[in-house]
């Protein structure tokens, strides 16, 4: 009963959330509304007995990934006027996708193949286990590659994003710190008998 | 469940609250006090001491003050994320103390097992604390964006870099508390450390200690590391816009992360609620989690009247040039000590439960 | 405290993966304190890489299938057929850069990240799952999206990187959102097992799986640029790097045709009937696209996007034909295709007058009479890219020709025919240039002994392979014995 409030509150926070995203003019409120919905999500994660995995939604997702968002967002003069032009001469053709595309998801969904029945509920077998060591215990035996190849996929993204940003200008004067630390004051101060 | 069950739940859930967002309010406003004697002390001058006995009440009479003041909001300000800022920082800090554990009663031998006091006590409750502590950013970043006012925005931009950066590193220190604990669960952590000083993780993780330590200091934008209020070229950084109630509510974060960095410190590397020498028991578990805090408190005030303010690439550097390194140095360090023959053997008496 | 025994997996068929890893890593870190006349070594380094990867590959193929990781890693004679062009895909690559990324900064990541891109491409030639399809995919998307931007000072570069990675983001998005569907419906990752899974899957499942087909399929098909998916090919070719260009046009495709093959004959199966539909038109509209519009190019590098375009399909023919010869008819197709287009890649980045990289139709005026050796070469490259008989091109488009009539599909095979000498026009106009055009500004070639092996080691194959393909042929028939 208790737990049903809950998860009606939490998805119809998400979802008016998510609406919210797409709706409001300004860049920063949908980005503060995407924030808002992950929290929810991780919300329903947490009434699933899936902490570990909703605490990881927050700690990733609104502690880090958000932030760099917001951030790049802020900076950004967005032109409102610009992003709109054009948006009514391909609304016909972008309109007709996606009722396509909609009518086809609905009628996948509907179709019975995804329904309740066919997948019975889990009820919270999971309280009693502890998420963090049963994932572990997953993710380093039977999804080790994946987990490796994930990882190297981050250092590519790294490296290139390092590769394309890094600029070193030979105009511009540079500190060097380690040099800055290691200063003996012997050398730059000299002591004048008066 | 009846309904009578669930308001009871409700209601010791909500005392459990009041108990400690309380001493957390107070103790806040007592820090900004003990701050200003301590810098004073260290100054060689006198600090607040006019306001009731030794200036006691000093701390009401800002309250006070601050509360009476008109709040302004500039008009050209984004009014709702304006209002919805210091609130938005200070939250994050509140709802953070919901895990941490103030040690283990038996309510006077009224329970036969020792409950740990804490609101919940979460199996992953060094997670929570991290992804919770690092949503106080949004605070800042919304205080400086809202304000439309160069000098906030600046400030809340070197908030977000410094406190990303150094999430990092704080992020791999915690990892290595883990690696010996074995469990994210802060109650799990203390009592993996029991028996004496010589157990704490400040020991093994000596190097790791003062990262996290250090990065708390960031974290939290304290001196030296105050560059997002940088009064020296931005003002005072994200909150120059501010005024009355809506600033304090910006001192009350800052505080309120200042205790908590320091009890989570004090939990997971000096031995949480546990006495240095076991004959010390005697005295309550949470008398020492407090006192080890005060400390560290005291250390962040320390810091603050000795080290002169980083200037920002200094600050980035450290961040990811030392910390970060040393701190992936150490979680290679305690990995391949672990499953050494003769090192597994020095790293297992910190380990309990290792089979080993 | 909890104690987790974690089991090493079996890891010796990842060696070559492995190998290749830690190389590009330890590439990424050597150059930083290679000094600046030196650098160069950093590319030599990666080409050993390629070539001892290439041997440890060798070494571990065997005629059976071996699944390591879990199932996670299936190493097969396709697999280690298909690694083995990628090798040499980016082997040429590195030959074809070593002079001109010369003047650049940041070698040591450009050359790290080609073997990154190759260590994507592995993966998803050994993919048994959706997993690791779709990491692999992501991996050397990634590179790829990088090293077409590398040289960022350059607009139309990083234009190109840019329209790449939106719409190379897109197609991952639609690739995961068909995974998703299949995965709804069977409840499994694994390739043979979701194969069987939407065998016996009942009719109400049928939406949601041609649903999942059809991202699935327009998730891939941008991948090996198929119309109308292919709107990045000619700006991504055009902007990047020749010698990117080069290796974005073998290795990406090999391993996107393989994936293509492995999800056509174990996933989708049961659904033959309907993604022989699709593809068929798709294969129409791409044959047509590529072969049409090469014609109004004046720039010799959108020309070969397109020609990749068309190319690519022809190998669909094979796919379509869904046989066992139809599938060696795409490896076939991509051995030849592999050295055919490297050597035209060399010919064009070894044109340069003036300082200034010859990229225009014109430039290529009058070639015949200053290097007659590199005319003929280049003679040689275009008459295979046109499939004109006793070259290797030839053969590439007989064994897959041959094997869709052999599926009942005539009139695709003649509408193919029929492009094919479509195609064949703006071939012969570059030779036209080549041999009847006056020289207009003077010749200043970029050479190096390195490139010019390159374009005799490349020419002498096509040839060879046009000559005796008989070997070719049976090693692919060999290589997918597996698969059907």
């Amino acid at each position: 009963m208790l737990e049903l409030g809950f998860f009606y509150m939490f998805a119809g926070l998400a979802v008016m959330a998510a609406l919210g995203v797409v709706m409001s003019r300004n860049t920063v409120h949908s980005v503060m509304f995407l924030i808002f919905c992950f929290f929810n999500a991780a919300g329903l994660f947490f009434l699933l007995d899936a902490e570990f995995i909703g605490i990881l939604l927050i700690l990733i997702y609104v502690g880090a990934v958000m932030v760099l968002f917001m951030f790049v967002v802020m900076m950004l003069e967005v032109n409102f006027a610009g992003l709109r032009e054009g948006f009514l001469r391909y609304l016909p053709i972008g309109g007709m996708i996606a009722l396509v595309l909609f009518i086809e998801i609905v009628a996948a969904g509907s179709s019975g193949i995804f329904s309740p029945e066919g997948m019975p509920d889990p009820g919270h077998a999971a309280q009693h286990v502890n998420n963090t060591v049963e994932i572990g215990k997953v993710l380093y035996t039977r999804y080790l590659l994946g987990f490796e190849v994930a990882a190297i996929i981050l250092l590519v993204a790294l490296i290139g994003s390092v590769v394309l940003t890094l600029r070193v200008r030979k105009d511009a004067k540079y500190q060097n710190i380690s040099r800055q630390v290691n200063v003996d004051p012997a050398d730059r101060l000299r002591k004048v008998k008066m | 469940m009846s309904w009578l069950d669930t308001a009871i739940t409700a209601g010791i859930w909500a005392l459990e609250v009041l108990a400690i967002a309380i001493p957390v309010a107070l103790s806040v406003a007592y820090i900004t006090y003990a701050e200003r004697r301590v810098i004073g002390w260290m100054q060689i001058r006198k600090g607040c001491n006019r306001v009731g006995w030794a200036g006691l009440l000093q701390p009401i009479a800002d309250g006070l003050k601050l509360f009476l003041k008109e709040t302004i909001i500039p008009t050209t300000a984004n009014k709702f994320l304006f209002v919805a800022a210091p609130v938005m920082s200070l939250l994050p800090v509140l709802v953070a103390f919901a895990v941490v554990p103030f040690g283990e009663t038996t309510l006077g031998g009224l329970w036969e097992v020792a409950h740990v006091m804490a609101i919940s006590n979460l199996n992953i409750g060094v997670l929570y604390v991290m992804a919770i502590s690092s949503l106080g950013i949004y605070g800042i970043l919304m205080a400086g964006w809202a304000s439309n006012s160069k000098y906030a925005f600046l400030g809340a931009i070197r908030a977000t870099c410094q406190m990303v950066s150094y999430e990092i590193a704080m992020g791999f220190a915690i990892v290595c508390v883990l690696m010996l604990s074995g469990s994210l669960n802060l109650a799990e952590i203390v009592r993996a450390q029991s028996g004496g000083f010589w157990h704490w993780y400040f020991i093994p993780l000596f190097p790791v200690f003062l990262v996290y330590f250090i990065s708390g200091v960031a974290e939290t934008n304290r001196s030296p590391f105050d560059l997002t209020e940088g009064e020296s070229e931005i003002v005072a950084g994200f909150f120059v816009e501010y005024s009355g109630m809506w600033f304090a509510t910006f001192s009350l974060a800052e505080y309120g992360a200042m205790i908590l960095i320091s009890l989570i410190t004090a939990i997971m590397f000096l031995g949480g609620w546990h006495a240095p020498f076991p004959f010390l028991d005697v005295i309550p578990g949470t008398v020492w989690l407090l006192g080890k805090t005060a400390f560290l408190i005291f250390m962040f005030i320390w810091f603050r009247a000795t080290f002169p303010r980083y200037r920002y690439d200094q600050l980035m550097r450290l961040g990811w040039k030392v910390f970060l390194p040393v701190t992936l140095v150490w979680i290679a360090v305690i990995g391949i000590s672990i499953y050494t023959p003769v090192l597994s053997d020095i790293i297992g008496f910190w380990r309990p439960g290792s089979a080993l | 405290m909890t104690q987790v025994t974690f089991p090493l997996p079996d890891v010796i068929p990842l060696i070559p993966e492995m190998f290749v890893a830690v190389m590009a890593m330890a590439i990424l870190l050597w150059d930083l304190f290679l000094p600046k006349e030196r650098k160069q070594w950093s590319a030599y380094a990666a080409m050993a890489t390629c070539a001892v990867a290439a041997a440890l590959t060798l070494k571990l193929a065997s005629p059976d299938s071996v699944n390591a990781f879990y199932g996670f890693f299936i190493l097969d004679p396709f697999a280690s057929y298909a690694k083995l062009l990628i090798y040499a895909g980016t082997f040429f690559g590195i030959v074809l850069s070593l002079d001109y990324m010369k003047d650049e900064p940041n070698t040591g990541e450009y050359y790290s990240l080609m073997l990154f891109g190759t260590l994507g491409m592995m993966l998803m030639t050994s993919a048994p799952n959706f997993v690791t399809l779709y990491l692999g995919l992501e991996l050397m998307a990634l590179c790829t999206y990088v090293l077409v931007g590398y040289q960022r000072d350059v607009l139309r570069s990083s234009e190109a990187a840019l329209k790449y990675f939106i719409l190379g983001s897109l197609a991952s998005g639609f690739l995961l959102y068909g995974i998703s569907f299949i995965y709804g419906v069977t409840g499994t990752f694994d390739f043979a097992k979701a194969g069987i899974g939407i065998a016996h899957a009942g009719a109400d499942a049928h939406m949601a799986l041609m649903l999942g087909m059809v991202f699935l399929l327009a998730g891939m098909c941008f991948k090996v640029s198929i119309a109308p998916f292919h709107m990045w090919t000619p700006d991504a070719y055009e902007g990047a790097p020749t010698p990117i260009t080069a290796f974005m046009s073998i290795g990406p495709k090999v391993a996107g045709l393989v994936i293509f093959i492995r999800v056509l004959a174990d996933v989708l199966p049961a659904l033959q009937v309907d993604y022989t539909t699709i593809l068929t038109w798709l294969a129409v509209l791409t044959m047509a696209v590529g072969n049409l519009a090469a014609i109004a190019q004046r720039n010799i590098k959108r020309m070969l996007a397109y020609s990749t375009i068309g190319h690519i399909g022809f190998a669909m023919l094979g796919l379509i034909a869904a046989n066992a010869d139809g599938y060696a008819g795409v490896l076939v197709y991509l051995t030849v295709y592999l050295f055919m287009n490297m050597g035209a890649f060399a010919i064009i980045i070894l044109m340069r007058r003036e300082g200034i990289q010859g990229e225009l139709l014109d430039d290529f005026a009058g070639l015949s009479r200053v290097r007659p050796g590199y005319a003929l070469a280049m003679g040689l490259f275009l008459f295979s890219l046109a499939g004109i008989p006793f070259l290797g091109g030839f053969w590439a488009k007989y064994v897959v020709f041959i094997a869709v009539v052999e599926a009942g599909h005539l009139y695709l095979a003649l509408t193919a025919l029929l492009f094919s000498a479509v195609g064949a026009f703006y071939y012969l106009r570059v030779i036209k240039y080549i041999y009847f055009d006056e020289e207009r500004v003077a010749f200043d070639f970029a050479e190096s002994r390195l490139m010019q092996a390159t374009v005799a080691v490349t020419a002498i194959a096509v040839v060879a392979l046009g000559l005796f393909p008989g070997p070719m042929i049976d090693i692919c028939k060999a290589a997918i014995s597996n698969i059907i």
